[in-house]
């Protein structure tokens, strides 16, 4: 090999190392302090369901918070309507109410797919 | 031994350490954030290592932090010369470009998806599933997708790394080889898959990554509304997100790898390298995806990369 293709190729193979490595520490670091918007609309619809009774959040709410965190709303709230549906037999009324709105008919699917 | 040889055989050793941990870490649990911020480190200080035979007129200010880590001498330079030299061979490079295209096309499946919709043929005979679940509802996951650009990007410079050690240390391989052996045995213990009974390969593009989850779930409302007990093996997930162009991309880039290794597959280490890229295929087709299988296929992989960096190596000059 030439030995000024030679230091072209070495030059480029080092640049893709390092910007690898670059890469890797910063998509590293900012998995490791954020967490997944699916963790965090769970979070934030189980505090809903159990604070439904003091009506601390809202449809409105929990629709415009999903939707800003990317969230496939309706099926994260069946999921979790399911089984609060099995743990919480007291809280069955609650999660009837808010399986009303979970419906797909009274939830518009273009406010999901463009926050 | 002169200290930049201890330091670089103490570099391998932290290279073997890092494999080793991070199988653990997935092992257990896949944090790919700490994996990737591990290895970027790992790979800066490769780079500043590799940077320090740089014979390009360059300002000094920037070769200060190699030259006060790595005092090389001539021959030391000219290792690293012909290990850049290994790494500028064709099966390397296709290897990497093949990586690349694989991420190019799995961003693309993300931004621009087949509709969930489409997967329905999967669940067509049952007419279980809840019709108010939004199918067309597929938000595009970016925190899954830049996970997936990380976890891609990781496994290709644990690859990269692993290429810019000396071949002359040949016993750092079999280092990796017990832990494999015991993972391999237990992911082997696991389920086998039973994914591929209701796959109809005609599906080009998948539905993104990240988008598996809804797959899964939508999947398990079909089946009688209760829990779907199919097990889903890696290649199914592959094919779900990135479609049947990405389920099987994943070989075509391990493709010059494995003829590199069947070249010289009379040598014992070669040939026990090919054994193991068997193992691992036949676990991502056939086996219940865990985060076991991904252990022992960063395991299998780390090896087979110290292994590829024998051959076409060019022995220092006398």
């Amino acid at each position: 090999m030439p030995d000024i293709v030679f230091k072209i190729f070495k030059a480029s193979i080092l640049s893709c190392l390092c910007l690898l490595s670059l890469g890797g520490i910063a998509s590293g670091l900012f998995l490791s302090v954020t967490k997944s918007p699916t963790h965090n609309a769970q979070i934030f619809i189980e505090q809903s369901l159990i604070h439904a009774d003091k009506m601390e959040h809202t449809e409105a709410e929990i629709k415009a918070h999903l939707a800003i965190s990317h969230t496939p709303y309706n099926l994260t709230v069946w999921a979790h309507l399911e089984q609060v549906q099995k743990q919480q037999a007291t809280t069955m009324q609650t999660a009837q109410r808010y399986k009303s709105f979970a419906a797909l008919e009274s939830f518009p699917t273009e406010a999901v797919s463009n926050p | 031994m002169s200290l930049s040889h201890i330091k670089e055989t103490q570099s391998a050793m932290l290279y073997v350490f890092c494999v080793l941990l991070t199988a653990i870490l997935i092992a257990f649990k896949p944090l790919w954030g700490w994996v990737a911020i591990l290895w970027g480190f790992l790979g800066f200080y490769r780079y500043l290592y590799l940077n320090s035979s740089n014979h390009i007129k360059i300002p000094k200010a920037l070769t200060l932090p190699s030259r006060i880590l790595f005092d090389l001498t001539q021959k030391q330079k000219h290792n690293i010369d012909s290990t850049i030299e290994r790494l500028l061979q064709k099966d390397i490079i296709v290897t990497f470009i093949c990586a690349a295209a694989y991420i190019v096309w799995g961003l693309y499946n993300s931004f621009h998806p087949l509709e969930l919709e489409l997967f329905k043929s999967f669940w067509l005979d049952k007419q279980q599933y809840k019709q108010d679940v939004a199918l067309s509802v597929t938000p595009i996951n970016n925190y899954a997708i830049l996970e997936k650009i990380s976890y891609y990007l990781t496994i290709m410079l644990i690859v990269f790394i692993g290429l810019t050690y000396s071949p002359q240390k040949k016993y750092l391989s079999a280092l990796l080889l017990p832990l494999t052996a015991l993972v391999a045995y237990v992911a082997i213990i696991l389920p086998a898959s039973t994914s591929l009974l209701e796959m109809n390969f005609t599906h080009f593009k998948g539905i993104g990554w990240g988008q598996y989850d809804s797959f899964k779930f939508l999947s398990a409302e079909a089946s009688t509304g209760k829990a779907n007990n199919n097990l889903y093996s890696g290649f199914f997930k592959r094919y779900i997100e990135t479609g049947l162009m990405g389920a099987l991309g994943l070989y075509i880039i391990f493709m010059p790898i494995a003829f590199t290794l069947l070249k010289y597959i009379k040598k014992l280490q070669a040939l026990v390298a090919c054994i193991l890229l068997v193992l691992i295929t036949c676990l991502d087709i056939f086996w219940h995806s865990h985060p076991l299988i991904l252990s022992v296929q960063v395991l299998i992989l780390a090896y087979n990369t110290l292994i590829l960096r024998h051959f076409f190596f060019t022995p220092e000059k006398p």
